[in-house]
């Protein structure tokens, strides 16, 4: 009797266990499954994103998505990363309290406010131009990232920035030959999960990008629209052709993402092995 | 660069105050030209404090207010700029952190960044103080983090030792180190001690005794440390009118 | 020396730029009676009026998707934590292959999620764009970020006390019941406050599942807005909306910021 009653709770709890998990990657399933009819596939080679006209070219949509995710990211990280360097070495305890508490706070603010702050502020000066939306994901991603990269110096880089200090490293020698040397592989995988979280941002660019194309390539100065915008836009009234392209799409984005987050995690491994015992 | 004159460290009734406790009380030594000197006494008594305390690296999180004043050249340490003490003074910590990521960036980079020498004498000098400490059998292309605690220990004490400052301070050096590595080591520094000043900090009674001068650090009955002996092995550990000294030297529990 | 001067004004700028994103969205939201706004009814589509039904409506929506997503966390901890305890290696690759799932699941962005749930429960399960819809999507949104915030903590206490707990001679069960899980509740607490707070904050997801309804919810078979969705659909959808959808985005803002502040204490030990 028992061991029926020890196999059912056993088979209860994996399935309990599992629903998560499967849950996790059934959505990826959908979407891989989700073009209906094959020869669709063929429409998104076309140039023009124009659903209304039956044109689904995708290309102009990567283009503004990697776009936007990379003139966000480059100042975001490059900035994210002094500011780190100011709250691990030189911040003083309440000065980096205040700053760490002030960034948690931006970190996690939800994408909306992001979008309406540069909706109040940016977007008069600048347009509803992809530039705009660099801002908005600039302000989503930068501060994380600043936490992510104080947190790996402060565990990889103190210690040994203390010994060089004591030998008589100057500050620009502390940065190039201890600092950077022992944090370099953490704070590239961190900024691949930067860029990915870029890529996937969706409410706060599509609030300030202007989601149209009208000239290509989508220059700074231009309206733009990126694959995490259509999706959002075009998913309410879709009809079949056009959900099989916002499908794709999120196809594209995912395997996007999904490159960026693995390369972070291979370069996590690796930087792991060298410094163990 | 490292100055053939050896600065005079005076510490000049240097007390030490965190917010809660009095940590050193009114310590007052001296340190002139070459030799080696012991600061014994027992755990956290201070003697790691003292130390950051002559090198200048008190951490920043505690608040500690000081009082009295530490000469280095008739010069309060204040005064001196960091690259001017940082060639005077070298430092060993008790747990060294290794420099990323070989063991050449830990000994050879360092001399050629900051006191310039050529690669080839960085290595030349790398190479022969390896010998000297027992760590001959690693190769300078070696992950620092492979080494053992104690070849750390001895690799921090070589990669501060080859930029030639004319007093060393260290912290504990021998705390991870076997009998033969210590005696070398001892026999190491004793040859440097003919042309520089250290000043090692330590609990291990041999290695202090091989020390021309040795210095008792401890809590007394009221706060805060002060020195209750001053002078050669024989006169601090064998004193039996020093019974706690006394007792520490030879290893005996203390009944209160 | 330049390079802290370098270093302090980038902190700072990002500070300034953080600080005025309060500013401005207190400024944009004009001049309004804060408490009537809170409590109020929505009027005109949103237009005017307050957001009070759309606060309950958040609550319920998040609350729900909150309990559903720690309950099957922990089954799915539990499950793996079981497997790799047990010797057999068929159970050791389904463990870590259920590690990477969630890990996957975690870092999927939630647009994306959005309409794999709005597909699956919307259209498979013939939900529509409903509450329920909005719930379930947002669980499975939230659960891998539960899953793996709480898993990590049990790891690292795993990894500090295991080794003495068996030492000492305690069976696993007292090791695990009485020193870990405990020691892990703080990591708990703490990812459990970033997932309300990622709950709050998501229009994405709940725009195309939840809907952008505004009355109060009589069951969850109808569509709901949440206050992020409200203030998403007043700057693109409605017209005019704007002001109103500062006011919402202020008080967005403040609830993220209440929220955070426990977490600050919660992390105080890791900073030095």
């Amino acid at each position: 009797m028992n061991n029926i009653t020890g196999t059912i709770w056993a088979v209860v709890k994996t399935t309990a266990g599992l629903i998560l998990p499967v849950s996790s990657v059934i959505l990826f399933i959908v979407l891989v499954t989700g073009v209906s009819d094959a020869q669709h596939i063929g429409l998104l080679a076309s140039e023009y994103w124009n659903p209304a006209r039956g044109e689904y070219g995708l290309v102009w949509l990567m283009f503004s998505s990697v776009h936007i995710a990379l003139v966000a990211c480059i100042p975001g990280l490059f900035i994210g990363t002094l500011s780190a360097i100011h709250l691990c070495f030189y911040a003083g305890a309440r000065s980096r309290a205040i700053g760490q508490s002030i960034l948690g706070i931006l970190a996690s603010i939800p994408s909306v406010v992001a979008g309406l702050f540069t909706l109040a502020v940016f977007t008069p000066l600048l347009g509803f131009t992809a530039l705009s939306g660099a801002v908005a994901v600039f302000l989503m991603v930068t501060p994380p990232y600043t936490l992510i990269a104080q947190s790996v110096l402060h565990s990889v880089a103190l210690q040994p920035v203390l010994s060089a200090r004591m030998l008589g490293y100057t500050d620009i020698q502390l940065l190039r030959y201890v600092v950077l040397r022992a944090a370099a592989k953490h704070l590239v995988s961190a900024g691949c999960l930067t860029l990915a979280r870029a890529l996937g941002e969706a409410t706060a660019v599509s609030m300030v990008v202007g989601n149209t194309l009208f000239n290509i390539p989508p220059l700074l100065d231009d309206s733009a629209l990126t694959l995490a915008g259509a999706i959002l836009r075009g998913h309410k009234e879709a009809l079949q052709t056009h959900m099989d392209a916002l499908y794709a799409a999120g196809v594209i984005l995912m395997l996007m993402v999904m490159t960026l987050a693995l390369t972070a995690h291979f370069l996590f491994r690796r930087s792991n092995k060298g410094e163990r015992r | 660069m490292n100055s053939t004159n050896i600065p005079t460290i005076d510490i000049n009734k240097y007390s030490l105050h965190t917010p809660t406790a009095l940590i050193l009380n009114s310590i007052s030594l001296k340190f002139e030209g070459h030799g080696m000197v012991a600061i014994v006494g027992p755990s956290g008594h201070g003697k790691s404090t003292l130390a950051h305390s002559v090198a200048r690296m008190l951490n920043d999180y505690t608040k500690w207010t000081a009082t009295g004043d530490i000469l280095m050249s008739d010069r309060s340490l204040s005064q001196w700029d960091e690259r001017s003490l940082r060639s005077r003074i070298g430092f060993v910590m008790q747990q060294p952190a290794m420099l990323p990521h070989t063991v050449a960036d830990n000994i050879v980079t360092p001399q050629t960044l900051i006191n310039n020498t050529d690669v080839a004498t960085a290595h030349r000098c790398a190479s022969v103080l390896m010998y000297a400490l027992g760590l001959s059998h690693h190769t300078l292309a070696t992950r620092a983090h492979k080494l053992s605690g104690g070849e750390q220990q001895r690799l921090a004490i070589a990669r501060a030792v080859l930029l030639s400052p004319p007093v060393l301070i260290l912290d504990e050096p021998t705390s991870a180190l076997d009998p033969l590595a210590t005696a070398t080591l001892i026999q190491y520094l004793k040859d440097l001690t003919k042309r520089s000043r250290v000043i090692m900090i330590t609990h291990d009674i041999e290695s202090a005794r091989s020390c021309e001068r040795v210095v008792f650090l401890r809590c007394g009955e009221s706060q805060g440390a002060t020195i209750t002996a001053d002078g050669s092995p024989e006169e601090v550990f064998d004193d039996p009118s020093k019974p706690f000294e006394f007792q520490f030297a030879r290893r005996l529990p203390m009944h209160h | 020396m330049t390079l802290r001067i370098i270093c302090a004004t980038s902190h700072w700028l990002l500070l300034v730029l953080g600080i005025s994103i309060g500013i401005f969205m207190f400024v944009n939201a004009g001049d309004r009676n804060w408490f009537t706004f809170i409590v109020a009814q929505p009027l005109e589509l949103g237009l005017s009026g307050g957001i009070g039904p759309v606060l309950v409506n958040t609550a319920i929506v998040v609350g729900i998707a909150l309990a559903i997503s720690v309950m099957t966390a922990v089954a799915s901890i539990t499950l793996i934590l079981s497997m790799e305890r047990s010797a057999s290696r068929i159970a050791h690759h389904i463990a870590a292959l259920t590690r990477g799932l969630l890990s996957i699941g975690a870092s999927t962005p939630r647009l994306l999620v959005g309409i794999g749930a709005a597909t699956v429960f919307g259209n498979w399960f013939g939900l529509g764009i409903t509450a329920l819809c909005g719930i379930l999507s947002l669980a499975c949104i939230l659960g891998p970020i539960m899953a793996n915030g709480l898993i990590h903590a049990l790891d690292q206490q795993k990894d500090r006390l295991m080794p003495t707990c068996i030492a000492l001679g305690l069976s696993m069960s007292q090791t695990w019941l009485r020193y870990i899980a405990p020691a892990a509740l703080p990591g708990l607490l703490a990812t459990s406050i970033q997932c309300v707070g990622r709950g709050l904050g998501d229009a994405a997801a709940l725009y195309l599942t939840s809907g952008t309804a505004l009355a109060i919810l009589g069951s969850i078979d109808q569509p709901a807005a949440t206050l992020a969705v409200y203030a998403y659909s007043l700057v693109l959808d409605v017209a005019g909306g704007i002001k109103n959808a500062y006011a919402a985005g202020f008080v967005l803002l403040i609830l993220t910021a209440t929220l955070q502040t426990p977490l600050i204490y919660l992390n105080k030990d890791t900073s030095t």
